[in-house]
């Protein structure tokens, strides 16, 4: 990465970055402290639907036309350690599109607030009646009790009621949403100098202060037992379980190994041990997977299948065997060499675009990696030996667990 | 030697796109593109088009089996060759078309291209679908069975996978009104357990001997190569020489497509929430400027925040009942169908759906789109058009739908000029056309209890 980095006059900090030939510019904004910083499970998820619904000088309606008619596209969401507005759009389009993200992001009436809390009730319920869905919400749930990162969506369900004002949105909002707590990233065929002279015109506010970074996670999630949790869905196909552990961060040394062992164990598309195994010679499922997810100061690392329901005992001993191998055997050469080219290869398919590019910049600086960091991992990624991926194994593996399953409650 | 060529400019593009047809019908596209990702696609025509009753669900099944080997590679080689340089591969079965793919690093000097054609030419061309790999023949509904169910098993559990999904629920049971009995749109692409429990090995090499000539087959190769080496490439590895095949089945005839006397389905489950696909037969596919017409037409109603729908059903009203609402238009072979999808909450969908239809109603009589809405939807579309330019992938998809659905490029190359030439009148008359509210078929999901 080319990556250039500078301060701008209100505090904020801009990462650019040149892709010639790109047809749109991604300019994406990310705003320190997300879920880990809002107090209340879903404050602030509450708040990125409230920026599309009315400034000061424009109604929701007019902003919704605007953005058509500049075709901009802007999405906002928040996550573990940071809320996003994320918008793409065509370079003669820049002055107006910063001058609305601008209103959008710092003039916020928040006026909305009800009806968001309805809107947001319907599209998490929406989304909890797939079984999927509702086991992955189980195991998060289940993983960040009692942590600041517990805005799941059945717990942000289960507190919405207790949000009976918009005054706790507002207070974070006027905390959280100003420049020195942002930072910004763009990636696109655009000139620099008339990219920061416009943004320093359209996001001209006063500096602030950093909030969110006096706000961080003193004490490590750690799980004292594993723990089985269920929820039934009896009309389900099929049974869908996760097993999740706590990892280590992008910035912790096991990082590039563990990145390594996601792909050998579940990540890579059809090569994967547990896809060879469970899927290819014993036909117990479609999608078997395993991901791996680092916040600033909790990593997660899982695996998932839909299976048969029948088949619920037959998946947990498979994951048990995949990990214990891990655990007691060095990968052979051949499938760690296979398996780092696969990370590496990869990193060149999903940062084609600027979208991609600005993304996952952005995020990564969003949960502490630094530019130097971010260069060095394919190096990292390389010098990672069998060793080293059977040692995170039996550091990370080995510890508690959650298992989460949903589906029909007599095989549960 | 091909018996056609033609340059075609391709839209965000700097140089040319070559397209090629030759003697026994293989079409081989290059779109040249900057950059270190190439991708390299090959487009079968057929899909659940040329299935059966008794056979459905055999292209998706083949499709999965491509992956199992042939002559040169034993099973899994092709994947890990693959995927040890970070290629991504993967195939996708629809009602027209099958399509298998690899988006990859060129790597240095473009060493993992060739190794990537070859490798792709030789599974489309030359795959043996090794009976141990399909599994044994077995009844998915036996909890008991002994079978070594492999592929089977795979792909059964991917139809229990869909059918958790609710939205493949209801649009099932939308395709079941929308076409007669044995219409092949009528059936689930996927086909069903019992189909695939017992389909045998001999009727799926068959229909792959039948389908994967060269008549049916367009390689569509993106990145930054040499024309003149890409071109002795493709052609050295699809050595159709070396194929099996059946004569290809033509003249296929489908049932005629007549307004259904059923036009409301419901269904119920266990759900939270409720959900509902509305359809309506739209207009060929081939009829390029119709189709866009229609699309801005379906831009308007339902797309994006600003849309009629989005506004009336979820911005505007205070407690809003709607948490999902939108429209778009898809193209298949046999003709175009515009779809309506939302969910809401509770379980009234009399009123719930009704207030769906009074807004169609009002778009299409009352107040119909404005030169504002107009403008802003034709520039939308153009920016949305650009986006899938900026990847490989993108430009061979859409490529790939194209040429394999209607038979030509016409709706990649020429959209852009098409939607330029649309005036607010030619949208208009295509929604009253074909957004007939005495048209409109509608599936529900609902949940159990409150039906």
């Amino acid at each position: 990465m080319n990556v250039r980095s500078m301060s701008l006059s209100n505090g904020m900090t801009l990462y650019h970055q040149h892709l010639a030939g790109a047809p749109r510019i991604a300019l994406n904004l990310y705003i320190h402290g997300g879920n880990r910083i809002e107090g209340h499970p879903g404050l602030a998820d509450l708040i990125d639907g409230l920026l599309m619904e009315g400034t000061s000088t424009r109604s929701a309606e007019q902003i919704a036309i605007e953005l058509d008619s500049l075709s901009l596209d802007v999405d906002t969401d928040t996550r573990r350690d940071y809320s996003m507005m994320g918008s793409t759009f065509l370079e003669e389009d820049l002055d107006a599109s910063l001058s609305l993200m601008a209103d959008l992001l710092f003039d916020s009436t928040l006026h909305e607030f009800e009806k968001e809390k309805i809107r947001m009730h319907g599209e998490l319920m929406m989304d909890l009646d797939s079984p999927k869905s509702r086991s992955h919400d189980l195991l998060m749930t289940t993983m960040f009790a009692g942590s600041p990162y517990q805005a799941s969506h059945s717990r942000i369900l289960e507190k919405l009621p207790e949000l009976t004002s918009v005054d706790p949105l507002k207070t974070h909002y006027a905390a959280a949403y100003q420049p020195e707590n942002i930072h910004m990233t763009v990636v696109g065929d655009c000139n620099l100098d008339t990219l920061k002279n416009q943004i320093e015109k359209n996001f001209n506010r006063g500096a602030g202060q950093n909030y969110a970074e006096k706000n961080g996670l003193d004490v490590p999630l750690i799980l004292s037992e594993s723990q089985y949790v269920t929820d039934t869905k009896d009309d389900s196909n099929q049974l869908h379980v996760y097993q999740g552990w706590f990892a280590p961060l992008a910035t912790h040394p096991d990082y590039p190994a563990m990145v390594v062992l996601n792909c050998i164990l579940g990540s890579a598309g059809l090569t994967s041990r547990l896809f060879l195994e469970l899927r290819d010679k014993q036909g117990l499922a479609y999608n078997v997977r395993s991901q791996y997810e680092t916040s600033r100061y909790v990593g997660l690392f899982y695996l998932y299948i839909g299976t048969e329901p029948n088949n619920r005992e037959k998946v947990l001993k498979g994951f048990d065997i995949e990990c214990q191998k891990l655990m007691d055997t060095a990968v052979g050469a051949q499938e760690l060499a296979e398996a780092k080219e696969n990370v590496l290869g990869r990193r060149v398919v999903f940062l084609e675009t600027a979208p991609q590019q600005c993304s996952y910049l952005g995020s990564q600086l969003s949960i502490g990696v630094s530019l130097e960091e971010m260069d060095a991992l394919p190096e990292h990624i390389k010098t990672v030996s069998a060793q080293d991926v059977q040692r995170v194994a039996q550091r990370y593996l080995s510890q508690p667990s959650v298992i989460s399953a949903v589906g029909p409650s007599q095989f549960l | 030697m091909a018996v056609q060529t033609s340059q075609v400019e391709i839209p965000y593009l700097i140089d040319k796109a070559i397209h090629k047809t030759y003697e026994n019908g293989f079409q081989f596209i290059y779109v040249p593109k900057k950059g270190d990702v190439f991708n390299v696609s090959t487009w079968v025509k057929t899909g659940s088009i040329h299935e059966n009753d008794a056979n459905n669900g055999v292209s998706h099944f083949l499709e999965h089996l491509m992956f199992k080997g042939t002559e040169r590679f034993k099973p899994g080689e092709f994947d890990k060759a693959m995927e040890s340089m970070g290629a991504v591969i993967n195939a996708a079965t629809w009602k027209d078309f099958t399509f298998y793919y690899i988006t990859g690093p060129k790597g240095e000097g473009g060493k993992n291209f060739e190794k990537a054609l070859d490798m792709h030419a030789d599974m489309v061309l030359l795959s043996t679908l090794p009976e141990g790999e399909i599994g044994e023949t077995h009844d998915p509904e036996d909890a008991n069975s002994k079978a070594n169910k492999r592929e089977r098993g795979v792909v059964i559990e991917e139809i229990g996978m869909r059918l958790d999904q609710p939205w493949t629920k209801i649009y099932n049971a939308l395709n079941h009104m929308m076409y007669p009995v044995g219409h092949p749109y009528q059936r689930d692409v996927i086909g069903t357990p019992q189909i695939i429990g017992h389909i045998p090995r001999q009727e799926i090499v068959d229909y792959y001997q039948t389908w994967y000539g060269a008549e049916n087959l367009t390689t569509i190769v993106v990145g930054d190569f040499d024309v003149t080496v890409l071109e002795e490439q493709v052609l050295k590895y699809f050595d159709f020489k070396k194929q099996s095949r059946k004569p290809s089945a033509n003249g296929t005839s489908f049932p005629k497509i007549e307004n259904g006397h059923k036009r409301e389905e419901t269904l119920t489950g266990d759900y939270q929430t409720s959900f509902f696909i509305m359809g309506y037969h739209g207009p060929d596919s081939a009829d390029l400027k119709e189709t866009i017409a229609l699309d801005v037409a379906s831009k308007v109603l339902g797309e994006g925040r600003s849309s009629r729908l989005y506004q009336a059903l979820i911005e505007r009203p205070k407690a809003p009942v709607f948490n999902a609402i939108s429209s778009g238009q898809s193209t298949f072979k046999l003709g175009n169908v515009i779809f309506i999808q939302g969910n809401f909450n509770g379980s009234d969908a009399s009123d719930c759906l009704k207030r769906v239809n009074d807004e169609v109603s009002d778009y299409l009589f009352k107040n119909p789109i404005t030169p504002d809405e107009f403008g802003r939807a034709v520039k939308k579309m153009k920016v949305d058009f650009a986006e899938t330019s900026e990847t490989a992938s993108g430009i061979a998809d859409t490529i790939g739908e194209a040429v394999t659905i209607t038979g030509t490029l016409d709706s990649y190359t020429r959209y852009l000029e098409v939607l330029g030439s649309l005036t607010l009148e030619d949208v208009r008359k295509a929604a009253v056309t074909w957004l007939d509210p005495r048209r409109v078929y509608t599936a529900s999901l609902l949940p159990k209890g409150d039906a």
